[in-house]
């Protein structure tokens, strides 16, 4: 399994609790340069194309996953370096009241928004809105988008001991390498604006999928619309 | 009057288990509207604090103020010490409890698993293992940031089911029960309103309450206390019932027997032995001695009410029952007089025949049979024959012959009041003759009729035929029969026709004639 999550950086921060780990590492404070982390071969087997960085503020207490082979494994190798770097987590007997009352909030708050969700067992993915979309290329966040994410801010406000994994998607227009990095920033830009506007503290991951998860087919401008999205999944922290 | 009493008797019947029937069922639809009441108002009662509950919750949720402020927490507690079935109220962020009151501590409930998850974002937990505070196990509602903990036994205990076995169901969960181990069946499994469990003697109830809630309440009460609660009032008015009841069948049958036709009531009578027979003493006019009687058939309707022989006679030939009534009022001589009719040579009854008993030889036949049964002579029993009877033919004659060959004396009653040719005089032998109590009166009042009974006295000297005088009323009546030869008379001035009782008493105070007859000297023997 090849990672590129800096575990060794990630760990020595820490003892300084900067325990985000990553590519993108850090802190709200400090002066918002960009900081290039250079990946970490974890398994020295599999190597990785060097990754242009992203030119964005920084997010605390986040990676960017670039390993697209097992996105599943490698979220789960940082959740157990955000429980080693002693990030807030569940007492294994809270967690079926923690996923019910989750379930109950984004009920309250989600239900009729527009905002899908939906909840395996001890996971819940949400989906934004069919009709808010980026255009093509872009990764701006339009008004439609920002509503949203208020609701689904507001949603989990509080709910901390998750990892949030925000899954970005392109249409399959263009390059896929290109089209990765697009939807790398598609995903940063939406964690990042729950993160800014509200306050979400939860542990974050970022993953860009590019086209190669679509729901759609890309015949018509629509169906390449709804390709072109964002979804997140948040899995409880359990110590 | 069999067959009716038999209709009489399974009507009761019927009425009485229509009555019990009723009665059962208005007690049973009595509890179930007041259990029915009761359910209703509790589930009244949970359906009010559950939607208070969640109002409660909303509001809460709503409320602007700064979380765990002074502020907020007056506001919990206003909250709560309203409803005195909430024990507690917390305010939470995700899994940790940061503020609240009552009596749940700081961590707070936090049940693994949600019994309901709604789609407005409530969320409930019923009482359970993992909801139980101290042995109570608490009703757990959270919506937003806010939950109450509410003890579902104060709805049972403050409510209308104290005392019962009962549990309280909320959308198919146990959300309250009066005790553990109740054994009580699942709403499901039960029909509503009262089901009867008789494996284990109790009454199992049912009811619904569904407005808001889907809310089922599940009691049991034993049948005794049941029937503590109903039977007092079942019982005073099945009594009433019954007596009403009792009352109008006893009024239907005395008006369908007055309703009857005569025959019928007749033959009921008969079936029934309610023909009886009251004894006229017959006595020796010389001394006074009473040597026999005639038995007189008596038809006692009512108590009290009785129907001349006059009137059912004729009416007994007319419609064949003449025959019955002879042999029954046959039976009723033996029984009555059997001792005097054997122990006696001189006593004799007479007993009236009718038409119908002479036109076979049944009668004959039973007539001896029953004698001999009786250990009776025949010759204690005289048959007394009206002229009209031996008009009829010659059959009639020979069965005269028959019965007199058989050692019967045989009688002429009536004697000269029917159309009569006289012939049959000459035809027949004969035994006696009874003047007839119309000639009787004429003694001594210078009628006509007082010249015919001297006719008629001297024609049955001439045939050699005995004679019995009828309706003698009076001393001087006797005296004229006595110097005319007639020996025998019946009438008031003797003795009115008794009953077997009083003849006995009767005959005791007389004594009877036991020497034989046509002897000079007369033995009375007392009895």
């Amino acid at each position: 399994m090849s990672m590129r999550i800096c575990l060794g950086l990630m760990l020595a921060l820490g003892a300084m609790n900067l325990t985000g780990c990553a590519w993108l590492v850090a802190q709200r404070e400090p002066p918002p340069e960009p900081i290039v982390v250079e990946s970490v071969v974890v398994e020295p087997e599999r190597t990785v194309e060097p990754r242009v960085p992203i030119q964005a503020k920084i997010l605390p207490h986040a990676i960017l996953v670039l390993d697209l082979e097992d996105v599943d494994a490698e979220l789960d190798l940082y959740r157990q370096a955000l429980l080693d770097a002693d990030r807030p987590a569940l007492a294994p007997d809270d967690l079926g009241y923690f996923m019910d009352v989750l379930q109950a909030r984004l009920l309250q708050r989600l239900g009729g928004t527009g905002v899908d969700f939906r909840r395996e067992d001890d996971r819940v993915w949400l989906r934004l809105p069919a009709g808010s979309s980026f255009d093509s290329g872009s990764v701006r966040l339009d008004g439609e988008m920002r509503a949203a994410l208020d609701l689904v801010g507001k949603a989990i406000a509080g709910f901390d001991q998750v990892l949030l994994s925000v899954h970005g998607h392109t249409d399959a227009t263009g390059p896929l390498e290109v089209n990765r990095r697009i939807s790398e920033q598609r995903a940063l830009a939406v964690a990042r604006y729950l993160v800014d506007e509200h306050h979400v503290a939860a542990s974050v991951a970022i993953v860009g999928h590019g086209p190669l998860n679509p729901v759609a087919s890309n015949d018509t401008p629509e169906e390449r619309a709804r390709n072109r999205r964002v979804e997140l999944r948040i899995d409880p922290l359990v110590r | 009057m069999l067959g009716f009493t038999l209709v009489a008797v399974a009507g009761v019947l019927l009425v009485s288990v229509s009555v019990a029937w009723l009665l059962w069922r208005m007690s049973l639809a009595a509890e179930e509207a007041r259990a029915g009441e009761l359910a209703r108002a509790l589930g009244l009662r949970t359906e009010q604090i559950l939607v208070d509950a969640r109002a409660t919750l909303e509001r809460l949720d709503g409320l602007t103020v700064e979380r765990c402020s002074a502020e907020h927490l007056v506001a919990m507690q206003d909250a709560a010490i309203a409803r005195p079935h909430i024990r507690t109220i917390g305010h939470w962020r995700a899994a940790e409890r940061l503020c609240g009151l009552g009596f749940v501590g700081p961590p707070g409930l936090r049940p693994a698993r949600a019994d309901r998850i709604y789609e407005s974002g409530v969320i409930a937990w019923w009482p359970g293992p993992q909801t139980e505070v101290g042995g109570v196990r608490l009703f757990l509602m959270r919506y937003g940031d806010h939950d109450i903990a509410i003890d579902p036994g104060m709805l049972l205990e403050t409510g209308p089911v104290r005392g019962a076995h009962a549990e309280l169901w909320l959308e198919g969960l146990r959300l309250a029960s009066t005790g553990e181990n109740l054994d009580l069946p699942q709403p499901e499994s039960l029909a509503l309103g009262l089901t009867l469990d008789h494996a284990n003697g109790r009454i199992v109830s049912r009811y619904s309450h569904a407005s808001v809630l889907p809310i089922d309440i599940v009691a049991v009460e034993p049948i005794g206390r049941f029937w503590g609660r109903y039977l007092p009032a079942a019982s005073i008015a099945a009594v009433l019932g019954l007596a009403l009841i009792v009352g109008w069948v006893v009024a239907l049958l005395r008006y369908s027997r007055r309703q009857m036709s005569p025959p019928t009531q007749l033959r009921e009578a008969l079936a029934a032995n309610r023909i009886q027979v009251h004894y006229q003493p017959v006595v020796d006019l010389r001394t006074g001695a009473c040597v026999g009687a005639e038995a007189l058939a008596r038809w006692e309707v009512e108590p009290g009410e009785w129907i001349s022989p006059e009137v059912f006679i004729p009416m007994a030939e007319r419609s064949g029952l003449i025959a019955r009534i002879t042999l029954s009022v046959l039976s009723t001589v033996l029984r009555d007089m059997g001792d005097m009719l054997r122990d006696s040579r001189e006593f004799c009854v007479n007993l009236n025949l009718g038409s119908e008993d002479l036109l076979g030889n049944h009668f004959a036949q039973a007539l001896s049979k029953r004698l001999e049964a009786a250990g009776v002579a025949p010759q204690r029993l005289k048959l007394e024959i009206t002229e009209r009877v031996l008009l009829n033919d010659d059959d009639t004659r020979a069965r005269i012959v028959d019965l007199r060959r058989r050692g019967h004396a045989v009688i002429i009653d009536d004697f000269g009041t029917g159309y009569s040719s006289l012939s049959y005089l000459e035809k027949l032998e004969l035994d006696a003759l009874k003047i007839d109590k119309s000639f009787v009166d004429g003694i001594g009042t210078g009628a006509v009729t007082g010249g015919v009974i001297g006719h008629i006295i001297e024609m049955a000297d001439s045939l050699g035929l005995g004679m019995v005088a009828e309706g003698i009323e009076r001393a001087e009546q006797v005296d004229w029969l006595l110097q005319r030869d007639v020996r025998y008379g019946q009438g008031h001035f003797f003795g009115r026709p008794l009953s077997a009782e009083d003849f006995h008493a009767f005959v005791r105070a007389k004594g009877i004639a036991v020497a034989p007859r046509r002897t000079s000297g007369v033995e009375v023997l007392s009895v």
